[in-house]
């Protein structure tokens, strides 16, 4: 038999009463102190902020898709009820807007003589009864 | 418990409530690095302000933790930089040899209050105190805390070859000690 194997395998050291109670309230008191580095769970960066970015970024594609896929929709279903072509279409879309109209109505309004009738009011009136701008725009 | 599964209770409470979860590291981790840093530097003192600095250098770089290693290969890693620093600090500017320092180790030990072993469990520690100070370490990790082979490997940075043999070596020095003292 070993010499070593005769030997009670124990812990000769001894530390003071309640030693290990009172070392870990006073490291525990000395952590409120000061703050860590950040701690992300394994990694760099945490899953949640990949995912906020991967999400982010999911919208906004999928937001300019959309509204890509809505403008030429639109375009689409104007020259179809119109019977316009494409570029009237894009034309209108670009450089018609409401206050083209009124524009466009005060001039016609002021040339019939018809001057007690504001036109702003007329083509709220026309779009109050449904009437689109673009018929509007065919009938100015 | 293993100490993988002991790890990954103290990592989720530290994702949820750092505070807490680093409570728990020190409420679950103190005495068995106190005791493996004690093992080291002898003097109960030394071990104490070891002991401290590690949770507190693990505190400030909590952020650093990467799950490559464990949290309790990674303390240890920590308290035996701790420890061995302290023991660097007492004999700078003394060109120390080896036999000297066991020997202060011996006498270190002879005068703590905090040391009540029999004669053999002396006769023991005096044989350790001998070995070269890397031999001392893995013989305390395997012999007081049946420590494996490849947590030592990550702890020390050394091949388990290395450590296998370095414990071997060790054993053999330990036992010519106790069979000629």
């Amino acid at each position: 038999m070993k010499e070593l194997d005769k030997i009670p395998k124990e812990n000769p050291f001894r530390v003071p009463e309640n030693y290990f109670e009172e070392v870990q309230k006073k490291i525990i008191d000395r952590t409120a102190e000061s703050r860590p580095d950040r701690y992300t769970k394994g990694k760099i960066f945490s899953i949640r902020s990949l995912l906020v970015v991967a999400a982010s970024v999911a919208f906004i594609i999928t937001l300019t898709l959309v509204l890509l896929f809505v403008k030429k929709g639109s375009r689409e279903q104007i020259a179809y009820n119109g019977e316009i072509n494409g570029t009237e279409v894009e034309y209108i879309m670009h450089n018609i807007d409401i206050l083209t109209l009124e524009g466009e109505a005060a001039r016609i309004w002021s040339a019939t003589g018809i001057n007690d009738v504001d036109s702003e009011a007329i083509i709220d009136y026309l779009i109050n009864e449904n009437i689109s701008t673009l018929e509007i725009i065919e009938h100015l | 418990m293993g100490e993988k599964e002991q790890d990954s209770d103290i990592i989720n409470l530290l994702a949820i409530d750092i505070s807490r979860g680093f409570r728990l590291m020190v409420e679950r981790y103190s005495r068995r690095l106190y005791w493996h840093i004690r093992r080291i530097v002898i003097l109960h003192e030394d071990a104490d302000d070891a002991l401290q600095n590690t949770f507190m250098n693990a505190w400030k770089n909590i952020g650093n933790f990467r799950h490559e290693s464990s949290i309790y290969t990674w303390l240890y890693s920590i308290a035996t930089n701790e420890a061995l620093g302290i023991i660097n600090r007492r004999n700078r500017g003394n060109a120390v040899s080896l036999d000297d320092l066991g020997t202060i180790f011996v006498r270190s030990l002879e005068g703590s209050t905090w040391f009540d072993g029999d004669a053999a469990q002396q006769k023991l520690q005096n044989a350790i105190l001998r070995l070269p100070e890397k031999q001392r370490i893995v013989f305390n990790l395997r012999y007081y805390d049946d420590m494996s082979y490849e947590d030592m490997s990550k702890i020390l940075s050394t091949s388990v070859g290395a450590l296998k043999a370095s414990y071997h070596h060790a054993v053999k020095k330990i036992e010519e000690y106790l069979q000629s003292a």
